[in-house]
């Protein structure tokens, strides 16, 4: 014959008889105690305040106002760059170096094998962008007879 | 009087009717409600964490207990989750009943212990109380016509022990709080933090189980 629930639970019910040997809570007590002083003897309190720390942090919820908050942030940012009152990058001048490409006819910004694309303009400095010439690698690209780009060698 | 041998946590010192820190003798923080008790912890009065442990460490020994049925096991929990429960007290916001959290951790570190123990284990068993034998219950198994009436005590115990523990930790918990220590459903909803449907299916599945592992052990 097979148990039903209810046996089962009845049966189950029994369990609760089951009980460690009088006394045990007090030693159980004294153990903690114990265990407690000895650990707060060997913790440090910054091991502490990040135990806390992290016990606390399931119980962390982020206040609703914050989502408005932080919208309210992305909208002013967004505003500001979009309109050019702020750029979080530094300004270039990117326009064609004329006095570099004076001496050399107009004809493209080559002169003795160095090849100048354009020239940028910062505030403190001017960078020429250069391709150098290579008696090692074979040109990839020719513009009026002479290279412009050269191939990648493949060693590192 | 009645004579409490009580020890505080901080210190040490054995203390029958020794004031706490905010001037109550023990035999009066025994009567105040947990919410008393809990904000006198996080004020620093250990022993009202004291009285704590003697009203609840009981019950959360009976979970930790069924739930490995391993008695050395159960003992070194219950050490771990009341020192873990001291020391996170003071985020303690007071959402729940202080029984439901504290049962919330040990479940929680439990079902992890279980989880990392795997298949090493042997069950260590605590005795049956000998009011047992007085339990309406008992007396109506073994006196009726069922497979129970067969066993005896010890017997017994290993098979609901061995049936018990076949089941998944997270079935076990659930069977642990609603039939032997008579939680209700919502209650163990909030443990467990799932819905009560949750726990419904949970102990239906396992009550299933349950039947036919008792019955496999019967046909031995």
């Amino acid at each position: 014959m097979m148990l039903d629930e209810q046996q089962v639970q009845q049966l189950l019910r029994l369990k609760r008889f089951e009980q460690p040997p009088p006394g045990y809570f007090e030693q159980a007590l004294d153990e903690l105690h114990h265990q407690m002083r000895a650990g707060s003897v060997n913790r440090s309190t910054r091991f502490s305040r990040l135990q806390e720390f992290f016990s606390n942090f399931n119980s962390f919820r982020v206040p609703q106002s914050a989502y408005a908050g932080a919208f309210a942030i992305f909208l002013v940012v967004a505003t500001l760059m979009g309109t050019g009152v702020w750029s979080p990058r530094p300004k270039f001048d990117v326009s064609y170096n004329a006095s570099a490409a004076a001496g050399q006819n107009n004809s493209a910004a080559i002169f003795g094998g160095r090849i100048q694309l354009s020239a940028l303009k910062s505030d403190q400095q001017e960078i020429f962008p250069t391709i150098k010439p290579s008696d090692t690698v074979t040109p990839r690209y020719i513009l009026g007879g002479q290279p412009v780009s050269y191939n990648t060698p493949s060693s590192f | 009087m009645r004579s409490l041998k009580v020890t505080n946590l901080a210190d040490g010192i054995h203390s029958a009717s020794r004031p706490s820190a905010t001037g109550r003798s023990m035999e009066d923080l025994h009567l105040l409600e947990d919410e008393e008790l809990v904000s006198r912890t996080q004020a620093g009065d250990t022993q009202a964490f004291d009285v704590l442990w003697h009203k609840y460490s009981p019950r959360v020994y009976s979970l930790v207990y069924n739930m490995t049925s391993n008695h050395e096991d159960a003992n070194d929990l219950l050490l771990e989750v009341f020192a873990k429960a001291f020391r996170a007290i003071s985020g303690f916001k007071g959402k729940s009943s202080f029984y439901t959290w504290i049962h919330a951790i040990a479940v929680n570190m439990t079902i992890n212990f279980v989880k990392k123990r795997g298949r090493r284990f042997q069950m260590s068993l605590d005795d049956f109380d000998s009011n047992i034998h007085n339990d309406k219950e008992f007396i109506e198994l073994t006196a009726s016509n069922t497979p129970i009436r067969e066993v005896d005590l010890s017997e017994l115990q290993q098979r609901l022990n061995e049936a018990m523990m076949k089941l998944s930790v997270e079935h076990r918990a659930v069977v642990t709080m609603f039939d032997i220590q008579g939680m209700p459903h919502a209650e163990i909803a909030k443990v467990l933090g799932v819905p009560e449907a949750t726990v419904r299916s949970r102990l239906f599945y396992a009550h299933r189980q349950l039947q036919n592992y008792l019955e496999e052990f019967r046909k031995k």
